[in-house]
């Protein structure tokens, strides 16, 4: 792999020196190409950066590039090939797995398109006043099944997460309509993009409080039974 | 040009070796037309035998026979310790692991070695099948084999002289052979019941893509169980039964009884038992073994639903069922399957065969043969390092398509620290104890500087067999840093490459005995016809010259075949050959000089009329 990240020049084959008509294939030796490590997800499955696309046509593309770089079909090529297939494939899952999830796909969406990008990604900061409405809401929640209204707790924390969840989905296509119209850089691409941030990460909580949940009523259960 | 890739089934109880030609494949059967191997080694004083006469062996009480070693591979001493009440042969602790003592030859065998010599004997089938030599190779393992027990197994084929191309999961081969891809495109759920170890898979097949969604499994849970629950249930009913049930040979004795009786029982409604020695007569209804035999199947449905968790759909969304693994054939078991998913059940191809063909649909594969087909595999458990609390943190889920990778930046936290340590791990739990060690890795070689001014950025890499590799790169230098692995339940390198060489120089020995038997076997043929010919034969037709020369020879062989040097006793029956040759040209002149003039004349092999 340490030999990937010095490739001398990118527009060129690695192999046959040739210049490059597109980014995975050498059309000239027929020898895939290896991806950088600065390339976003959506350049590696060839789609345009967008909050909203097509699983079904993402499927097909993930698809089509792993035919192209999966392991099983360089397995008897030589090393530095292997090398790049081993690279190119997990790379290529890595990008599909985040881009197939819409709000991993919009995590990651923010983070790129923000203008300090760092690959550990951003920290978020929720308002206080939110903060304190989701440990009032855990409280009730645990009550509830603490005193035998586990299907009850569920059922509301389910509506919620349900909730959010749409005013997500929202947020992300009118910022793609946003982006069509205007170059970003205005005020309001700049507080629509707070709020997805802020909405994203509301979601991460109520994840995360959904998993206690989920343990604790198991644990009620047990003592019951 | 592309190669022939065969595919292995190293089973816990049998195994199997499959090739693909031209779109069929073929499950290769030994001399005598047998596909299965039993998985059984034998160590006597005769030598090592593997297969069918190693599993004659089981009662010699002068043999180590060894069985079921899959469960032993790729884990700790203390990992198998549950296991041993269940085996009949020694197994001793060696640095941590467990090996099988061979006293005759004053040695201890290693799992994967035990695996290298049943691998040999598929490959020695494969071979004369086939009359090329056979290297390239894909071998099956469950899919929830840890990263250390799919180590073992690769080990275990280049042991035996293998280039393992690629370890499969069972289900997902067993889904290759059932020849999906061609228009049945859907969500199909694989259910894969075998002796003891129960594994299930749901994978999405879309033009010949076949993505696994999820995967889980119970690694102690198979048809064995069915057979012990049998047991306890009639011990129970055996006055004395529980002092009984602590001896071994009568559990095993009744556990040969329980399985012959659940077999019968896919055809019959009942069956009669009686065991003499222990008193023992009972009847076996088919509703009482199901009910014996429920719990056991209700259990397999707990994994099943955590895979439709992680993927994230529900029963309603699955188009077909799979099943595999000799355990299936029971039939409460497809009862319970078809009432739990309630859609078309996929039975036809042989349980017993069905994951060794489709180990050679995978092998056809990588053989560049065919490019329709490809396999998206996952990472059966998540992948983390221990960090400070020694909890775990993870780095890759479950369930991730593979292969795949995860970067971490490391740094130093004490100044001119020059070396830092990562302990990896595989597991499902919060406590870093909890889970399965993988190996320490020490990134060496770190120039001394201030506390966290190192940065070390370390890939962690499973790739498409689901085997873990780890590199550093030194992000100041750019240049890739040291590291030095310590396998927590394995091989290391250096003792597989040790052990390799040893398997060659002991196939080098093999060869050589083999060389003589044979030697000696065509000397002592030529012997019998030469001292015929020379007790029969008058002077006229052999001079008294000739056959003081042949004499000479027959003396010179018998001193060969005295002593141990094949190439020796080859040699002088060549030579033997040599100075026999005028002689046995006169006899053939002779004999059919006198068939034409209608007259016989007495051949060396023939008795005086």
């Amino acid at each position: 792999m340490s030999n990937l990240t010095s490739h001398s020049d990118p527009s060129l084959c690695w192999n046959c020196r040739g210049s490059l008509s597109e980014a995975d294939l050498c059309t000239s030796c027929v020898k895939i190409q290896p991806i950088g490590p600065e390339t976003d997800f959506f350049s590696i499955l060839g789609i345009p950066v967008r909050l909203t696309l097509d699983t079904g046509i993402l499927t097909e593309r993930f698809h089509e590039k792993s035919r192209l770089f999966h392991p099983d079909y360089h397995r008897l090529e030589d090393t530095r090939e292997q090398d790049i297939s081993l690279n190119n494939a997990s790379l290529l899952n890595q990008a599909f797995k985040t881009l197939k999830d819409p709000f991993d796909r919009a995590l990651y969406f923010l983070d790129l398109t923000s203008r300090h990008h760092s690959p550990q990604g951003q920290r978020v900061v929720l308002p206080p006043s939110l903060l304190m409405e989701i440990m009032e809401f855990k409280e009730t929640l645990e009550e509830q099944v603490d005193s035998g209204q586990s299907e009850k707790a569920s059922k509301t924390l389910a509506a919620r997460i349900r909730d959010v969840e749409a005013a997500i989905l929202g947020r992300m296509e009118s910022l793609d309509n946003l982006a069509s119209v205007d170059k970003s850089g205005n005020e309001e691409t700049k507080r629509s993009r707070e709020d997805l941030t802020r909405d994203l990460e509301y979601r991460k909580y109520l994840k995360s409080l959904e998993r206690d949940l989920k343990t604790r009523i198991q644990a009620v259960a047990s003592r019951v039974g | 040009m592309s190669r022939t890739v065969v595919g292995i089934d190293l089973g816990t109880t049998n195994s199997l070796i499959a090739v693909m030609k031209e779109s069929r494949i073929d499950v290769i059967p030994d001399s005598e037309g047998r596909r299965l191997l039993p998985s059984v080694v034998a160590l006597s004083g005769d030598g090592v035998q593997v297969g069918f006469p190693a599993r004659a062996r089981l009662n010699d009480p002068d043999t180590v026979v060894v069985y079921s070693a899959k469960r032993l591979m790729g884990r700790s001493f203390v990992e198998i310790s549950g296991e041993l009440p269940y085996l009949a042969y020694p197994v001793e602790e060696v640095r941590g692991l467990p090996m099988i003592p061979d006293r005759l030859r004053s040695r201890h065998l290693s799992p994967p070695e035990i695996g290298a010599l049943v691998l040999s004997e598929l490959k020695k089938r494969a071979e004369i099948h086939l009359n090329a030599p056979v290297t390239d190779a894909v071998i099956t393992v469950p899919a929830y084999f840890n990263d250390a027990q799919r180590q073992a197994t690769k080990d275990a084929g280049e042991m035996a002289g293998l280039n393992v191309l690629r370890i499969v999961n069972e289900p997902t081969a067993a889904a290759l052979a059932y020849g999906f891809g061609s228009g049945k495109d859907g969500l199909f759920a694989i259910y894969d019941l075998g002796g003891g170890t129960f594994d299930f898979s749901l994978l999405d097949i879309r033009k010949g893509i076949f993505e696994v969604r999820a995967t889980s499994g119970d690694t102690h849970l198979g048809g064995d169980d069915f057979d012990q629950a049998i047991v306890s249930d009639w011990l129970s009913g055996i006055s004395g039964g529980n002092d009984l049930s602590r001896r071994t040979e009568v559990r095993d004795f009744l556990r040969k009884e329980a399985e012959k009786a659940k077999i019968a029982l896919t055809e019959a409604k009942e069956i009669r038992v009686s065991v003499p020695a222990l008193g023992f007569e009972t009847v076996l209804t088919r509703d009482r073994m199901n009910a014996l035999v429920e719990p056991l199947v209700q259990r397999t449905l707990v994994p099943v639903a955590r895979a439709l968790d992680d993927a994230g759909v529900s029963v309603s969304d699955i188009d077909g069922v799979i099943l595999v693994g000799g355990a299936t054939r029971l039939l409460r078991v497809k009862e319970a399957v078809q009432g739990f998913f309630g859609k078309p059940v996929y039975d036809q191809v042989d349980p017993d065969l069905v994951v060794a063909e489709g180990a050679a649909v995978q092998g056809n594969i990588l053989s560049g043969e065919r490019k329709d087909l490809l396999l998206l595999d996952v990472t059966p458990l998540s992948l983390g390092i221990e960090t400070m609390g020694n909890v775990m943190s993870p780095l890759i889920p479950r369930n991730t398509t593979i292969p795949t990778q995860s970067k971490e930046m490391f740094t130093t936290f004490q100044d001119g620290q020059t070396r830092v340590d990562i302990h990896v791990l595989q597991g499902e739990r919060e406590l870093a104890k909890d889970n399965r060690s993988l190996a320490r890795f020490s990134m060496t070689e770190i120039d001394p500087m201030p506390a966290g001014a190192a940065r070390v950025e370390v890939t962690f890499m499973i790739d498409a067999n689901g085997i873990l590799d780890v590199r550093a790169v030194d992000q100041r230098t750019g240049k890739s840093q040291g590291i030095l692995v310590h396998p927590s339940y394995g091989l290391t390198r250096e003792d597989v490459r040790a052990l390799i060489k040893e398997s060659f120089d002991h196939a080098k020995e093999d060869f050589e005995t083999r060389l003589l038997i044979d030697a000696k076997t065509e000397a002592q043929t030529v012997l019998n016809a030469t001292r015929r010919a020379l007790d029969r034969l008058d002077d006229d037709i052999l001079p008294a010259g000739e056959r003081l020369e042949i004499r000479t020879q027959v003396t010179a062989l018998e001193n060969a075949m005295g002593g141990s040097d094949g190439r020796r006793v080859r040699e002088e029956t060549q030579k033997l050959d040599q100075v026999t040759r005028p002689l046995a040209e006169r006899l053939m002149n002779l004999s059919v000089h006198e068939a034409l003039s209608g007259k016989k004349v007495k051949g060396p092999g023939e008795k005086d009329a």
